[in-house]
């Protein structure tokens, strides 16, 4: 019985190494393939952004379960703070990451503190009011942050005091980034604090029965999340030259919710999927039709309906199957 | 000083409804106290209280002269625990998943491990990879009380936890409860089965009221069993 445990878990975390390859495999292929347009390697660069967005998502709703209306916040916060920094500071984009996570963590700490004594409605709730307020500071500090025409002329980014100019090399760097997300995330998902995680999820009352301190791990969950979610600001911000208000929008919240369900809550390779795919979607069907949004809305209800797991959670129990009834066959034999 | 959970002439409220009044009795470490009565008279809330799940208690509950106190999780890190009723796993962690979860070290070198645990209850060994809420209810009730015995508490609280099972599941519980005693952790049973209670308890207690009525020893317990039994039956 031991022997089939470890033998099963070194399938999963076998499974997670698999992914990493694949996803690592996939992005290095697409540079060749999309030799001479250039637009398609930016594209897959917003692609990588936005897929290291919707797994800080997935570390707060996916490990706790909790669910927020408003991670943009995070990313915006990110990015500002990455923008203003890179104007005064340091243009090192290492030196950037470092500062903005570290105002992120404190900042999410104070927030959190509050935030994840609530439960349910109420947090997803207050979690939407976050990102409106901060969007809101952006039009009060308008002197500082640009306001409505957001922060412009940001400098070139530099890596070791060289300037990162090529496209392919921040479609490396962000290819980069997004495995390490992911390989952390893998990680921490394996590790006693992920497995507590689960149990919140599961049944927070049990939990502290088992003396776990619910609140202090929430609050982990969500700082971890935010932090994540302010790195993907900061090589948004660096990438592009320019932040804007619309980051913060809760339209932006509600497109990396979507990402995540589309994908698989708390699969963690599924929100990174949901979230290429969208974004490639995004762009291939709004040339053709305006109403888009309507679309997505549609195969939105259509995966929450028919697979409540998303893409992959859909796809994993198939291949569960399969596999059942393969090792039944086996011990049938 | 000897190992004692202590309650001291505790009570407690739910909103403006007072369900103990005063309630006094001592676990000793390494022993099984049964609290026996009907329902609605304050057994459930005895445990619930322990773990500060009702609104407000008066009186004091000690745990070796510490007052048990502050949040759920303090108090079960303080070394008591809550096996409810509804015997909640986390259903979407694999069986094996559910028991790392709640090990809770206590670097004595004494602690129960999820070897120890499958010995008890081995149908939970056959299961280790599977997802804990695809179980049977009899095999869920086995992993509830063996993740608790894995959190090393000095004391477990069990709430009814052979209701609805099946006889042979009873006997893992019983089983387990023994197991319990032996490593020195002083249990609480709230049951009705008079004959699990009699089989494992050391000291029983009839719930009245949300006041202790009467208290047997296991001697007298086992010369009175059919005043017990009347006791504990709705007239």
């Amino acid at each position: 019985m031991t022997g089939a445990t470890l033998s099963e878990r070194r399938t999963r975390s076998r499974g997670g190494l698999i992914g990493l390859a694949i996803v690592a495999l996939a992005g290095i292929v697409l540079p060749f393939a999309s030799a001479g347009q250039p637009f398609l390697l930016m594209l897959a660069s917003h692609a990588l952004i936005a897929a290291i967005l919707a797994l800080s998502l997935d570390m707060l709703t996916g490990n706790t379960g909790l669910l927020s209306f408003g991670h943009a916040a995070w990313f915006g916060f990110g990015s500002y703070v990455a923008g203003l920094l890179s104007k005064s500071a340091s243009s090192d984009i290492v030196v950037l990451s470092l500062l903005t996570l570290a105002a992120t963590v404190l900042v999410a700490g104070v927030i959190g503190a509050v935030l994840v004594r609530q439960i349910g409605k109420t947090f997803a709730i207050l979690t939407l009011a976050l990102s409106q307020i901060m969007f809101a500071i952006v039009f009060v500090f308008s002197d500082i942050t640009g306001g409505e025409d957001g922060l412009q002329g940001i400098p070139m980014a530099t890596f070791l005091g060289m300037q990162i100019v090529s496209p392919t090399t921040w479609y490396a760097i962000l290819l980069v980034a997004l495995l390490l997300a992911l390989a952390g995330a893998l990680h921490l998902r394996r590790s006693p604090l992920g497995r507590a995680w689960l149990a919140i999820r599961e049944n927070g009352e049990r939990a502290r029965f088992i003396g776990m301190n619910v609140n202090k791990l929430k609050l982990m969950s969500y700082v971890i999340s935010a932090g994540l979610a302010s790195l993907a600001g900061v090589l948004f911000v660096l990438f592009n030259g320019a932040t804007s208000p619309d980051l913060l929008h809760w339209l932006e919240s509600g497109k990396v919710l979507m990402y995540v369900v589309l994908g698989g809550v708390g699969t963690i390779f599924g929100p990174v999927i949901g979230a290429v795919v969208f974004t490639l979607a995004e762009h291939y069907v709004s040339t053709f039709t305006d109403a888009w949004l309507i679309y997505f809305g549609a195969l939105f209800v259509l995966i929450v309906i028919v697979a409540p797991g998303g893409l992959f959670g859909g796809a994993a129990r198939i291949a569960e199957r399969l596999s059942a009834r393969k090792s039944g066959r086996r011990t049938a034999q | 000083m000897n190992a004692v959970l202590r309650y001291d002439n505790l009570s407690a409220f739910y909103g403006v409804s007072q369900i103990l009044h005063g309630l006094s009795f001592d676990v000793p470490a390494a022993s099984v106290t049964c609290l026996l009565g009907l329902n609605g008279m304050g057994k459930t809330t005895t445990l619930r209280a322990t773990m500060g799940l009702v609104d407000r208690t008066e009186g004091r509950i000690t745990l070796n002269g510490r007052e048990v106190t502050g949040p759920t999780f303090r108090r079960a890190q303080m070394g008591v625990t809550l096996v409810p009723e509804d015997r909640k796993v986390f259903a979407n962690l694999t069986v094996e998943e559910n028991l790392e979860v709640a090990r809770r070290p206590t670097g004595s070198g004494q602690d129960f491990t999820i070897a120890e645990a499958v010995e008890i209850f081995p149908r939970l060994g056959e299961r280790m990879g599977q997802k804990a809420g695809t179980m049977s209810g009899g095999e869920q009730q086995m992993l509830v009380v063996a993740r608790a015995m894995l959190a090393n508490p000095a004391y477990m609280m069990l709430d009814e936890p052979t209701e609805g099972l099946s006889p042979s599941y009873v006997g893992a519980i019983a089983q387990s409860i023994e197991e319990a005693r032996k490593r020195g952790i002083g249990v609480i049973l709230v049951e009705q089965s008079i004959p699990l209670a009699l089989s494992v308890g050391d000291a029983f207690h009839i719930v009245e009221n949300g006041q202790i009525s009467r208290s047997y020893t296991r001697d007298e317990a086992l010369a009175d069993r059919e005043g017990l039994e009347r006791m504990l039956t709705v007239e």
